[in-house]
């Protein structure tokens, strides 16, 4: 596939790229699922411009009000930060038989977030997470704390434990 | 008589969802296969496919040349790859299921054995050099085009998709094709 | 239709109340000096406006990790100072993750005027990613003054998120 007008890329002069090429080149179907949810996410955005509040009764000063107490009693990520976003945590740990995480995210809760096996030694799991900067740590079978090598090393270390901070945008 | 995209987004700026509908369904394949090799497996493509249809929409009426579309679209596509790369923070390692490989029939299993050592092979580049190999010679942009739709250097580019060949020929030297 | 002056005259009168629990999961794993004295600064955080969620954090963390209560409660107190630094270089109208990540940058060593400077170079825009993105270049060893004026050009240029987060990947 070309987008450009005029002449197209030569080749790659040995055969073992063409090879690659070529293998690249191949098409692929997508599903039309995907069409679908784009015009849904569309759909969605385009009825929440210009909706009108929903208790017009209740003045501004009033709302605004009891959202900042109420926000101040609940625990909460920052309301302006956005949609969550999915982030995914790995860890080669080939000798092991668990891993779990703990950070910010889970309330430091050693059983709440394991990861699992995806083959070669590898450990994974798939989250959800608010923009924001959390700090976390893995758990290798119950027993020792392990960073994670593929994040920056969190700047603080008040506790001894080895630990990465991860931000999520 | 299909029609073209210009006329497509014209129609979906005024309005008519339906053919920005068409407009995907005529790119989804092909920025797809892009994501999809950049990624590394199918789940992410989606999501970074998908992402960036809407974000095309709401831009829409940015897209100074509705004739060239498609180009606009795939900027926005690679950069969609490039942050949903970050945000997963995939990098080497990366193991390309046989789902997420072209089908074929026939010798399946060297086919796919060397299908998969390519997925192997690029999911261990660098990003910058697995795109910039992708775009010279999958997508088979000039340097120039590649220069201006990722923001380095022309001389930059040039080296990343030397290095990049350099070390797939080398990762895949032995390897013997179907 | 009630009316939205009672409802607030009854947040107004019972809202204090509220504000005053104590965090249930500061109960239930810390022990009761150290859940009380982190409650505290839970508390006075909330009522100079910074955020309360990274201190609750960092008491849970400790007790995973298997801190002395005394340990938990230096490294709670050490993180409220932080908060309060940041609330004053970012100013009132940072968000909690501005602050919280302001935080993190005043304990890798960023000095406060910096952040100061950084909000004036991309005011209007969150600064929380140019912020962590200034952190984890000073924490990698990254010298500062280069560190700086990399985050500063891109703040100065308007540029997004991603450019910022790109400095941190090698060439």
């Amino acid at each position: 596939m070309t987008f450009v007008q005029g002449d197209r890329a030569p080749e790659p002069a040995d055969e073992t790229l063409r090879r690659i090429a070529a293998e690249l080149r191949r098409p692929i179907a997508f599903d039309a699922t995907i069409d679908t949810a784009a015009l849904q996410a569309i759909r969605a955005g385009r009825r929440s411009t210009g909706r009108r509040g929903v208790w017009p009764w209740l003045g501004a000063a009033a709302a605004a009000l009891a959202a900042s107490i109420l926000l101040a009693v609940v625990p909460h990520r920052d309301p302006a930060g956005g949609p969550p976003r999915a982030v995914l945590l790995r860890l080669v740990a080939p000798a092991s038989s668990t891993v779990t995480v703990v950070g910010d995210f889970n309330d430091w809760n050693p059983s709440a977030t394991p990861l699992a096996p995806s083959g070669a030694g590898e450990w994974t799991v798939r989250l959800r997470l608010p923009p924001g900067r959390y700090r976390y740590t893995f758990l290798v079978d119950g027993r020792e704390w392990q960073r994670d090598p593929t994040e920056p090393p969190a700047p603080d270390d008040d506790y001894g434990a080895p630990m990465s901070v991860i931000t999520v945008s | 008589m299909t029609e073209s995209d210009a006329a497509l987004v014209a129609r979906t700026l005024a309005g008519d969802l339906d053919a920005f509908a068409g407009l995907m369904a005529r790119y989804r394949n092909s920025l797809g296969l892009y994501a999809l090799h950049m990624l590394g497996n199918r789940e992410d493509a989606e999501e970074a496919l998908q992402d960036g249809f809407v974000r095309a929409y709401w831009a829409l009426a940015s897209c100074r040349e509705p004739e060239r579309f498609g180009a606009w679209l795939f900027r926005i596509v690679v950069n969609r790859c490039r942050t949903v790369r970050r945000r997963l923070r995939r990098h080497d390692h990366l193991t390309l299921l046989p789902a997420d490989l072209p089908g074929r029939r026939g010798d399946v299993s060297e086919t796919l054995g060397w299908r998969e050592e390519i997925g192997r092979a690029l999911a261990r580049l660098r990003p910058h050099y697995r795109e910039a190999f992708l775009l010279r010679y999958v997508e088979e942009m000039e340097y120039d085009e590649i220069a201006r739709l990722t923001g380095a250097k022309e001389p930059a580019v040039r080296m990343r998709v030397k290095r990049a060949s350099d070390q797939l020929r080398k990762l895949l030297r032995d390897v013997r094709a179907g | 239709m009630r009316s939205p002056a009672l409802l607030a005259t009854a947040l107004l009168l019972f809202g204090p109340a509220l504000l005053n629990a104590q965090d249930r999961r500061l109960a239930e794993r810390l022990d009761p000096i150290t859940a009380g004295a982190v409650q505290h600064l839970v508390d006075s955080a909330r009522t100079a406006r910074l955020p309360t969620e990274p201190l609750v954090q960092k008491a849970l963390e400790g007790n995973t990790l298997g801190a002395s209560g005394e340990r938990i409660r230096a490294a709670v107190a050490a993180l409220y100072g932080q908060l309060g630094r940041a609330r004053a270089a970012l100013g009132g109208s940072a968000t909690d993750a501005e602050v919280t990540a302001g935080a993190g940058a005043i304990r890798a060593g960023v000095p406060a005027d910096t952040l100061q400077r950084l909000r004036t170079l991309r005011s209007g825009r969150s600064l929380v990613v140019p912020i962590s993105v200034l952190t984890d270049l000073m924490t990698e060893g990254t010298p500062p003054d280069r560190a700086y004026r990399s985050v500063f050009d891109l703040a100065r240029d308007g540029r997004p998120d991603d450019d910022f987060l790109a400095l941190r990947e090698k060439p």
